[in-house]
């Protein structure tokens, strides 16, 4: 294995934010963090990341705009949303505009985030 | 002798004079009571037309006198004073209708008065009216002044107890609103704590690549930050924080699926969660009035392995259960201190039905308390102290709307047992 993958991480919440880049940097993964979807498509562009997690519900770009910005430059790169857990019919609605897989927060056990990412980028694994 | 009116009048002679006077007589009086007796006949139908009006009322209707005497007395009021009008007629009315007597009196009082109609709601005379609540409601009658009283008896046990029903149960829904808000709300930083103390944990590790070059650069040994960290138990405090989360985000969850079964409408449910719900709220239910602390009880759980799923309306159940441990809590109170409060739920299965018990260790029922417990309007409680009616909206939940069977036994200074039966499948797919 050569280098660290690279996570681009967007989410407006810094405390989650912040807590979230921690675990994966301490799990082996390089990470870049943006607070709204605008910046974060711009960071996309300069840092090329092997998967993007993105929150929902943020101002200025939401969740849905990177999503359908990154299907559209990038279609083969895995994009996982994040959404608070009253959003039940999140799930189905982003997973048909090419999400992976839809994660609810908030994330008590960040493990479950790892096990998700190292699945998708080793599938064979 | 006849009259001829040939000729000039000739004068009378006084026998015929008397004569024609006293057929005039006889005439005037048979004309006069004729028109008395159909004056007569009049009075009567009207009087039988109002008193069938009277009568046709579904309520209690006892006219009277300024005295208090009785003057009208309705079919009504026969059938639902177990007194003819023969018996009442013309007799006080403190003597024929004891069990209202003292309620009507400083009504008649109020009337007198103001010359307006007085009420008093929701009286619950018991006696021969046990389970039964009324409203009384009395009319002036006025003419040249105050002529008597109309009381109006009309029996409201059954809308009374619809009304607690539904009462009852819009509160859990709007306790299910409320919930749903605050879960929502503390979700938020619940998962920041969790993440910060997985975080917190994985950095002390002597495992992590970053965390051994950090500590090289801050130039000491990772082994000894361990052993300091055993010896100040900064792993216990890590693991406290993170139980704390876990059972923080179990009530959160809990109040988070409580709202979103609050609709009265009937779904596939687990009986144990339904039971594990209900306790949550008894132990979280914030009454300033109440005098045990939930907490302090001991909870016995005899769950099978298997979960029992029934088809039954959540919040309508819950709101049994509640009850039942609520008022199993207050029983408890009175236990002696060698007796500790215990509360024993037992969910079962069998064939056609899954049971509910909910057991306590309190002081249990004299035979004469347990056979109205489910009466409305029936309470030992102090007056003021809830309205009698919560055994009763259980039971209408439990037997109307499931088509449950609710039970209580109980042995005196041994403790009370409700047994509940669900049957698991309705037979109607459509009710």
């Amino acid at each position: 294995m050569t280098e660290a993958p690279t996570i681009l991480v967007i989410e407006d919440e810094e405390s989650i934010r912040f807590s979230i880049v921690a675990y994966l940097e301490d799990s082996g993964f390089a990470c870049t963090e943006a607070e709204n979807g605008q910046k974060g498509l711009e960071l996309f562009e300069q840092s090329q990341p092997q998967l993007v997690i993105t929150d929902l519900r943020m101002p200025t770009m939401d969740g849905f705009g990177v999503l359908a910005s990154i299907r559209d430059r990038s279609p083969e790169t895995p994009v996982v949303v994040m959404t608070g857990t009253g959003n039940g019919n999140a799930a189905d609605e982003v997973k048909s505009m090419g999400a992976r897989a839809c994660l609810f927060k908030p994330l008590y056990d960040m493990t479950v985030l790892t096990d998700l990412i190292r699945s998708i980028l080793n599938p064979e694994s | 002798m006849c009259l001829e009116h040939t000729g000039p009048l000739r004068t009378w002679y006084p026998d015929e004079e008397a004569f024609v006077g006293t057929i005039a007589a006889v005439v005037g009086q048979f004309m006069a009571s004729a028109e008395r007796r159909a004056a007569e006949e009049e009075v009567r139908n009207l009087k039988n037309y109002l008193s069938s009006i009277i009568d046709s009322m579904p309520a209690i209707l006892v006219g009277l006198d300024t005295e208090g005497t009785i003057t009208q007395w309705n079919h009504q009021a026969e059938a639902g004073l177990g007194v003819p009008a023969s018996e009442a007629l013309g007799r006080h009315f403190r003597e024929v209708m004891s069990g209202f007597a003292s309620w009507i009196e400083p009504l008649r009082h109020q009337v007198a008065e103001e010359s307006l109609p007085a009420s008093q709601d929701q009286v619950v005379p018991g006696g021969m009216f046990e389970g039964q609540c009324f409203d009384i409601m009395l009319y002036p009658l006025l003419a040249a002044g105050l002529q008597g009283t109309v009381v109006r008896i009309e029996n409201v046990t059954e809308r009374v107890r619809l009304q607690e029903l539904m009462l009852q149960t819009e509160k859990m829904m709007s306790v299910g609103g409320l919930a749903a808000g605050m879960a929502h709300e503390i979700n938020n930083p619940l998962g920041i704590i969790s993440q910060a103390a997985q975080n917190i944990e994985r950095r002390l590790s002597t495992d992590l690549p970053a965390n051994l070059k950090a500590a090289h650069e801050a130039g000491f040994g990772l082994e000894q930050m361990k052993t300091y960290f055993k010896l100040r138990q900064i792993p216990q405090f890590i693991s406290s924080i993170q139980e704390a989360v876990t059972r923080s985000t179990r009530i959160v969850g809990n109040m988070l699926q409580f709202s979103r079964r609050s609709e009265s409408v009937k779904t596939e449910v687990a009986l144990t969660s339904l039971v594990e719900q209900a306790l949550e709220l008894a132990a979280n239910d914030y009454d300033l009035k109440k005098k045990y602390d939930f907490r302090s009880i001991e909870i016995v759980r005899e769950f099978p392995e298997q979960p029992v799923i029934i088809s039954a309306v959540a919040i309508e159940i819950e709101q049994v259960l509640l009850n039942l441990m609520k008022n199993a809590a207050q029983a408890m109170t009175a236990n002696p201190p060698d007796r500790p409060p215990r509360l024993t739920l037992r969910v079962f299965q069998e064939p056609r039905f899954a049971i509910l018990e909910v057991e306590d260790n309190g002081p249990g029922m004299e035979e004469s308390v347990r056979r109205r417990v489910f009466e409305p309007f029936f309470t030992t409680k102090e007056p003021g102290v809830g309205t009698g009616l919560g055994l009763s909206v259980s039971y209408t939940i439990i037997t109307r709307n499931h088509k449950g069977i609710i039970e209580v036994n109980s042995i005196p200074n041994r403790g009370t047992c409700f047994h509940i039966r669900l049957p698991i499948h309705m037979e109607t797919p459509h009710d």
